[in-house]
């Protein structure tokens, strides 16, 4: 399939722009700066022919629906389809009319290719053919991964295969607790023991329930003998606590018995008897008593007599005195109310003397004033004051202000003129935004100079050369490599040396000790030789030749027998030397083992000394060679004029070296810097003066500062501003003086008609009463008006006191004359208030007289009522008393008594012999009485009280037994209570179930993992078999094209581990590995492998168009150029569609390709629409 | 004369459920004690009906099981029965048979377990009603039980209890075979059948039938579960019906996704399908095994990435019923909607890659490249994984197809989105 034009009717930037391809042949060169919209074009076609994303990036200026792509394909039939793609679900496919096409109609274009088949086999990018390179790279150019990599249009296989073993190991893992089955096998593990923990084994149960219920049987026989013994138990208690009762019962009866017949009394009698006599003695003394005090109140009674008509005013004589007090008090005020009459009458004479002379006191009511003139005029005195201020006020600050303004004036007048100064200002900024220019050069300067004297300190400490920095950076010195070389040798004859002389010390050693043994061995005797033994014999011989001669022969030799031992003569000397012949070897035999050792050392010592004497030529002949190698090390280094020492510590001194010249280089550096900053300076001085001169005045001196300058500078820019601010100021000041000014004359010409307006209403105010009056006066005059007033009106009200009280007296004295002439004439003539008080005491004794009868009366009724109660006890007790002695029998009250006791004696015994017979009776439980008694009194107490220990003893015994027991039984019970069918253990068979279950799908899961991987192992290995001839052939000839012949094939070779790897084959026949490649080499190899796949692939089926995104970037102008020339070969079978955003690709396309079937077109970017 | 019973059957108590990964959102408490609450939902159900006894033909529970708790479980629902006077008569298949619980468990004296040695019968006076029955006395039993079974009573309604693998029931052990004449021959006037899971009447007349099991244990045993209750009058069968007891309902659900673009919308169905099913019970658990079906563009990565699109079915399923159903599996049996890889008959390594592993399916060498991931597996894991049903079986004739088939998925996917984007 080709495309034959491409509508960008309605996709990301643009709108409506169409891409033609004429015929639908040919190589495509599409070019656009970035962001033009390229990637948008490619996105488009792959969503006019698989359909818009889901998700795209291309719905930012169309809406989502609204996106349109259109284009018209040509299959290679010849069949032709015009289509248009939406966005959306369904029917996204339109024909040229809008309708939906099916989209089988456009799979038939696309000849069996997917979306997915289709960005990675029609699509090239840059990224892919690096990432492609490196891949095959990674892959040390596996054949069968490379081929299927480019194949696949770059698939990672590397990372695919990685990420399958890596899912797989999270699963599962054969030795190993954390993957996924591993844990869930754990768990299953502990939850199948968790089970079996939990779970109840029938035979647990049965034998528990046979437990409980023996268990329960035992409880109730303990239980049945304990209610047996109990019985027991309490029956001998019960008769052992009977015998005491029933020997006490005994003792009373007889008692009884010795009372005789005896009247017994009734219950109370002698209480009764007892009550009624103190009842009957109490009785007579209140009946004395009573009688007594009755003749005392009749005799005071006839004392008291009482004037009953005085008593009967009483009120009237109270009203009296009431008032006798007020009549009192009148008559001592009188005087002092006349003299307060004559006092005011005198004050206010006085007071009009002060304000008007001219009147008399009884026309002074004139100056009474109304409320409302009194307030009028102190209003008018108060309003006077703040007036005056007002005036004052007024005219002060008209004044000032006219000074102000007089001041400014001149002040103004004073000063300078303004300078512009902003250009200055501006290259001040400037200058001070670059920093502290000066502190950073004297910085600089002194961190390289400091810099460099410390390398020249290095430098001359430097050992075996010296020079200046500049030539130590040129030193020829001889490659690390030649040191290696060197030092290895170095080492080697050294290594031989020590080795040697250790050697020959070692022998020197060994020659001294055998020495050593040598001489202890003399040292004990030198151990005769076998040379002492032949000379002892050969002496011995030639003694005996001599005595032989002279014995059998007669022939004597005086001379040698004289010489043979002398001075002994021969018989003497040949015995001797027989003797030693003997001794010595006899000593021989006896030393032979020292003997021996000697022999072996002496032999030792001569091998030593042999291999001394080797190990010493040894010696010199590695001496030589050391020599030869010093003098060749030395003249490696003579170029640099260096004479060496050794070659390990030449490298440290070249270490060394080399830090010296990089610190030779940074001091290079630093001067640099400091220069910089020096001519930096410079320039803003230059700028600095330029601006100053500029502005006139005087010129810095030649050498000053680019600080000193600064701050001159900004001196000047502050002072100018300063200038400004203080002459705005002025001009401000004179403008509010002037203003100010206006505003207190208005006030002052307000003030005064005001002034006017009062003198008027203080003239008004005062009129008729003091004209004339000064306004300080004022409040005085009111003072002393209402004084006045108040005098007059005091002296009026006193006068009429005095008259009213002088009537109150008069009526009293005539009422108090009348009352006494009726009821107490013997007063008349007293004083009026004597009189009241007599009258008013004589009441008063009256009414306690009446009193004191009244209670005397009352007192006398009640104590005849208690003489009458008192006789009428006597007489009910006496008849009492005489009933009880009847009853008794008795004559006489003591008889009564006698009575009385006898009758008690009696009553206590019988109640006691109840109470015995009651208790025993408790005892009997039950049984008769008599039975009861009887089986205890033949009972033998202390037997009882044995037996009774004994069935306590058992009891306690039967009841602990019975505790014990009852306390298993509820231990039992309570673990069968447990065994309560609970669902435990079933719900963990459950959870291992579910365990059992995720084991299953994480088995299944790393099953198809591991498959998975196997099989695509497999595969690239099938597919390297079957496409390494026809694929690896053409890549080789498309190789050769691209590299432009620097290599002219591509072979499959074995790599280390005897694996097929790819290398490629030089013009030489030289093969090359990819290790051995460059970069951009590797990417070209990927291009020629993918491209050859793509024929292949083209060539299978249904070609597509080949979109190319700006792949060759990387690549040189000459393989760029014989790339381009490849695709071109290429379009004749497959259209080929190529990207870029550079216009030099666009050159060499038109360089590398026949102008025939190469199509340029431009896109650019078309923002919006109109 | 009037009354009602219940007849069940394989109730198998405290038997886990199977199959069931748990997951985040599962209703894990409901069904951990499903089958005991299924018999619990028995017992309450005659003592509602008011029945007149009740039949439990066999498989109390699970023959290996050795908690003796569960038998008292047993004992406290069947006392239950005891207190509202109602009998059971149960007879023992080849579980209780092999059950050590099965031989110490004292049942109470309403419950009446008829004879294991030879065919017993029951004459029940009161309702006019003769049981006639045999239990397991060992777990394989081979020969058959029917045929020793008496004559029915005359005058009397008479019922057979049997546990049995009648002819032709698959899938179940050949335990005591018989076939429906010889049940037929006997002139009973029911046969209250045991051992088949599945309920299925056989005959009507005489009835003769299985009432299935109490709940379900697995993704085969599908769709309600319970027992049957007869009503007879005038000693003929006048009415039966089943009643559901099963606590967890399983179903397998497909799943129709063709034409789906995005997995997310698979997801979608999947709920939706849930959705409707769980509408259709009475508010049980439900425990579903999904099938998605159907040609659809989803299907690359539904394959592909299997697991994870079954993590998001089971939290979303969790999402939408509120946690009341359990997701056991999901199976993806969907297609692609255009086979590109079927059209090309290309040279690309894809095309060759799913042609070699189309190639592949149940050959020795895909059985070789299993062998040693398998054996490591076997000899880590437990091997009851490895056994009985639903067992890891993957190089099985069963399983290696679909064992392929997700792998070619796989890799198709995953190559096709390797590597660098352009």
């Amino acid at each position: 399939m080709r495309l034959i034009s491409l509508d960008l009717t309605a996709y990301g930037n643009f709108t409506d722009r169409r891409l033609v391809f004429p015929g639908g042949k040919g190589l495509h060169v599409i070019y656009g700066p970035n962001e033009a919209g390229k990637s948008t074009c490619i996105r488009a076609l792959r969503g006019l022919l698989y359909g818009i994303p889901e998700i795209t990036p291309d719905d930012f200026l169309h809406e989502s629906r609204r996106l349109r792509i259109g284009g018209v394909l040509l299959r290679s039939d010849g069949e032709r389809l015009s289509v248009v793609r939406r966005k959306g679900r369904k029917d996204t496919l339109l024909g040229s009319d809008g309708q939906p096409i099916a989209e089988d109609t456009m799979r038939s274009f696309l000849g069996g290719v997917d979306r997915e088949t289709f960005i990675r086999v029609f699509g090239m990018s840059r990224e892919e053919l690096l990432s492609g390179g490196r891949a095959i790279m990674e892959g040390k150019g596996s054949v069968g991964e490379s081929l299927f990599a480019a194949g696949l249009g770059g698939a990672d296989l590397k990372g695919l295969l990685e990420a399958l073993e890596l899912e797989a190991q999270g699963l599962f893992k054969p030795t190993g607790s954390l993957p996924k089955l591993n844990a869930e096998a754990k768990t299953y593990k502990d939850l199948k023991e968790k089970i079996r923990n939990l779970s109840l084994p029938p035979k647990d149960w049965e034998e528990l329930e046979r437990e409980v219920s023996s268990l329960e049987a035992h409880s109730r026989q303990i239980k049945d003998q304990i209610a047996q013994m109990s019985a027991q138990e309490d029956r001998l208690k019960r008769l052992r606590d009977a015998l005491p009762v029933i020997a006490e019962l005994k003792e009373y009866r007889e008692k009884r018995t010795g009372l005789g017949k005896v009247k017994v009394l009734r219950q109370g009698f002698s209480t009764e008897r007892a009550r009624s006599q103190s009842e009957n003695t109490r009785a007579l003394s209140d009946e004395k008593t009573a009688q007594q005090r009755i003749g005392e109140i009749d005799a005071e009674l006839e004392n008291l007599i009482l004037p009953e008509d005085l008593l009967a005013q009483e009120k009237t004589v109270q009203g009296l005195v009431e008032e006798l007090g007020s009549i009192l008090k009148a008559q001592k005020d009188l005087p002092r109310v006349q003299g307060q009459v004559l006092e005011a009458g005198q004050a206010a004479r006085g007071i009009l003397a002060e304000l008007r002379p001219d009147l008399s006191l009884e026309s002074a009511g004139v100056l009474r004033l109304t409320v409302e003139r009194i307030d009028k005029i102190r209003s008018l005195a108060d309003g006077y004051g703040k007036l005056t201020v007002r005036r004052q006020s007024a005219a002060e600050r008209v004044s000032e202000y006219g000074q102000k303004l007089a001041d400014a004036k001149r002040n103004l007048a004073g000063l300078p003129e303004v300078r512009d100064v902003s250009e200055l200002e501006r290259s001040v900024v400037v200058v001070r935004r670059r920093g502290d220019l000066e502190r950073a050069y004297a910085d600089a300067t002194f961190a390289a100079r400091s810099a460099r004297e410390d390398v020249q300190a290095t430098l001359k400490a430097l050992l075996l050369w010296s020079g200046t920095l500049e030539a130590l950076e040129s030193l020829p010195l001889p490659p690390e490599k030649t040191i290696d070389e060197f030092e290895e040798a170095f080492d080697v004859v050294d290594d031989g040396l020590r080795k040697a002389r250790e050697g020959l010390a070692g022998t020197k050693g060994k020659i001294e000790e055998i020495d050593g043994n040598l001489r202890t061995l003399k040292l004990a005797g030198e151990p005769p030789t076998e040379e002492d033994l032949t000379a002892a014999r050969a002496h011995r011989e030639r003694g005996w030749a001599l005595v032989r001669s002279a014995w059998l022969d007669g022939k004597r030799d005086e001379a040698a027998e004289a010489a043979l031992d002398p001075p002994l003569p021969l018989e003497q000397a040949y015995e001797k030397s027989v003797l030693n012949a003997d001794g010595v070897a006899d000593r021989m035999r006896r030393e032979a083992e020292r003997v021996a050792h000697k022999a072996g050392l002496l032999a030792d010592r001569r091998l030593q000394e042999e291999r001394a004497e080797d190990v010493s030529r040894e010696i010199g002949l590695l001496e030589a060679r050391r020599k030869d190698l010093k003098e060749e090390w030395t003249s490696r280094w003579a170029p640099a004029g260096v004479v060496p020492i050794s070659p390990r510590e030449m490298r440290a001194w070249m270490v060394n070296l080399k830090e010296l010249t990089r610190k030779a280089a940074e001091v290079r550096k630093l001067d640099g810097q400091a220069k910089k900053i020096a001519e930096e300076i410079e320039g803003s001085r230059s700028v600095l003066l330029d601006r100053l001169a500029a502005l006139g005045g005087p010129t810095p001196p030649e050498r000053t500062s680019l600080d000193a300058i600064l701050l001159r500078a900004e001196e000047i820019v502050r002072s100018e501003k300063d200038l400004k601010v203080r002459r705005e100021g002025l001009l401000k000041e004179i403008e509010e003086a002037i203003k100010g000014k206006a505003r207190a004359e208005e006030e002052e010409r307000k003030v005064n008609e005001a002034f006017a307006r009062w003198q008027e209403g203080w003239a008004t105010a005062l009129k008729g009463i003091s004209e004339g009056l000064p306004v300080s006066a004022a409040a005085v005059f009111l003072d002393r008006c209402s004084a006045l007033s108040k005098k007059l009106d005091d002296a009026e009200k006193d006068k009429g006191r005095i008259e009213s009280m002088k009537q109150d007296i008069r009526e009293f004295e005539k009422k108090v004359a009348k009352f006494t002439a009726r009821y107490a004439p013997d007063l008349a003539g007293l004083p009026v208030d004597q009189g009241v008080r007599e009258v008013s005491s004589r009441v008063s004794k009256a009414k306690a007289d009446a009193a004191s009868r009244a209670k005397l009366s009352v007192e006398r009724a009640s104590r005849k009522r208690d003489l009458d109660k008192a006789r009428e006890t006597i007489r009910q007790t006496s008849e009492r008393l005489a009933a009880l002695r009847r009853e008794a029998g008795s004559e006489t009250d003591g008889e009564l008594l006698e009575a009385e006791a006898r009758s008690e004696s009696a009553r206590s015994l019988e109640g006691k012999i109840d109470e015995l017979t009651r208790q025993l009776l408790v005892l009997a439980a039950g049984r008769k009485l008599e039975e009861f008694a009887g089986e205890a009194e033949r009972e033998d107490p202390d037997q009882i009280r044995q037996k009774l220990a004994e069935v306590e003893t058992n009891l306690a015994e039967a009841q602990e037994e019975f505790g014990r027991v009852r306390q298993n039984l509820g231990a039992s019970s309570e673990r069968l209570r447990t065994m309560d069918g609970r669902g435990d253990a079933a719900r963990a068979a459950q959870e291992a179930q579910e365990t059992l279950s995720s084991l299953g799908e994480n088995a299944d899961r790393y099953l198809r993992l591991r498959l998975g991987a196997k099989i695509l192992q497999v595969e690239i290995e099938r597919y390297r078999e079957k496409s390494q001839g026809p694929v690896l052939r053409r890549a080789a000839e498309l190789f050769g094209l691209v590299t432009e012949r620097r290599f002219v094939g591509l072979e499959p070779d074995y790599g280390a581990g005897d694996e097929p790897v790819l290398v490629g084959v030089r013009e030489n026949g030289e093969k090359v590995a990819l290790a051995g490649m460059s970069d951009g080499t590797q990417d070209q190899l990927y291009l020629a492998l993918r491209l050859a796949s793509l024929e292949k692939f083209s060539a299978d089926g249904e070609p597509l168009p080949l979109l190319v995104d700006d792949a060759l970037v990387n690549f040189d102008n000459d393989r760029a150029r014989a790339s381009l020339k490849v695709l071109g070969d290429l379009a004749a079978t497959t259209q080929v569609i190529f990207f870029t955003h550079h216009q030099h690709m666009v050159h060499l396309a038109k360089e590398a390709v026949d102008g025939q079937i190469l199509y340029i077109q431009e896109i650019v970017e078309t923002r919006g629409r109109e | 004369m009037e009354f009602k019973f219940i007849a069940a059957a394989d109730i198998h108590l405290d038997s886990p459920l199977q199959g069931l990964s748990l997951y985040e959102g599962a209703p894990l408490d409901v069904l951990r004690g499903a089958t005991r609450e299924a018999l619990g939902n028995l017992v309450s159900l005659a003592i509602g009906e008011k029945v007149a006894f009740v039949l439990l033909s066999g498989d109390l529970y699970d023959g290996d099981w050795k908690d003796y708790h569960t038998g008292l479980f047993l004992l406290q629902q069947l006392s239950r029965l005891r207190e509202a006077g109602i009998k059971s008569y149960v007879i023992y298949g080849n579980h209780d048979a092999e059950s050590r619980i099965t031989r110490s468990l004292r049942l109470p004296d309403n419950v009446r377990v008829l004879s294991t040695k030879s065919p017993e019968t029951i004459i029940l006076e009161d309702f006019g009603v003769a049981i006639h029955g045999q239990g397991f006395a060992r777990r394989d039993v081979m020969e058959n039980l029917a045929e020793q079974y008496p004559e029915a009573r005359k005058g009397l309604f008479n019922i057979g209890m049997l546990h049995t693998a009648l002819s032709g029931a698959e899938g179940h052990a050949p335990y005591a075979p018989c076939t429906l004449g010889t049940l037929q021959s006997k002139g009973y006037d029911v046969w209250a059948l045991g051992h088949v899971h599945a309920r299925k009447v056989h005959s009507k007349e005489p009835l003769i039938w299985y009432p299935g099991n109490t709940q379900g244990r697995h993704a085969r045993e599908t769709g309600p579960k319970g027992c049957t209750l007869v009503a007879v009058e005038d000693g003929r069968v006048a009415s039966f019906e089943h009643r559901d007891l099963h606590v967890v309902r399983w179903e397998v659900i497909p799943v129709n996704v063709s034409g789906q673009s995005a997995a997310v919308d698979v997801v979608d169905a999947a709920v939706a399908a849930m959705k409707s099913e769980s509408g259709k019970g009475g508010g049980e658990v439900l425990a579903v095994r999904l099938v998605i079906e159907g040609a659809c563009r989803a299907h690359r990565e539904l394959v592909a990435y299997s697991e994870k699109w079954t993590a998001e079915i089971r939290v979303a399923v969790a999402a939408a019923t509120g946690e009341r159903a359990w997701v056991e599996k999901v199976r993806f049996m969907t297609s692609p909607e255009a086979d590109f890889s079927i059209l090309r008959s290309g040279s690309d390594p894809l095309s060759d890659l799913v042609r070699y592993i189309d190639g592949l399916s149940a050959t020795d060498e895909l059985r070789a490249l299993l062998a040693e991931d398998i054996r490591s597996l076997k000899e880590k894991l437990p091997p009851e994984l490895f056994q009985g049903e639903g067992a890891v079986a993957p190089d099985s004739a069963d399983e290696l197809p679909k064992l392929v088939e997700d792998v070619k998925a796989m890799l198709v996917r995953r190559i096709s989105t390797s590597g660098v984007r352009k």
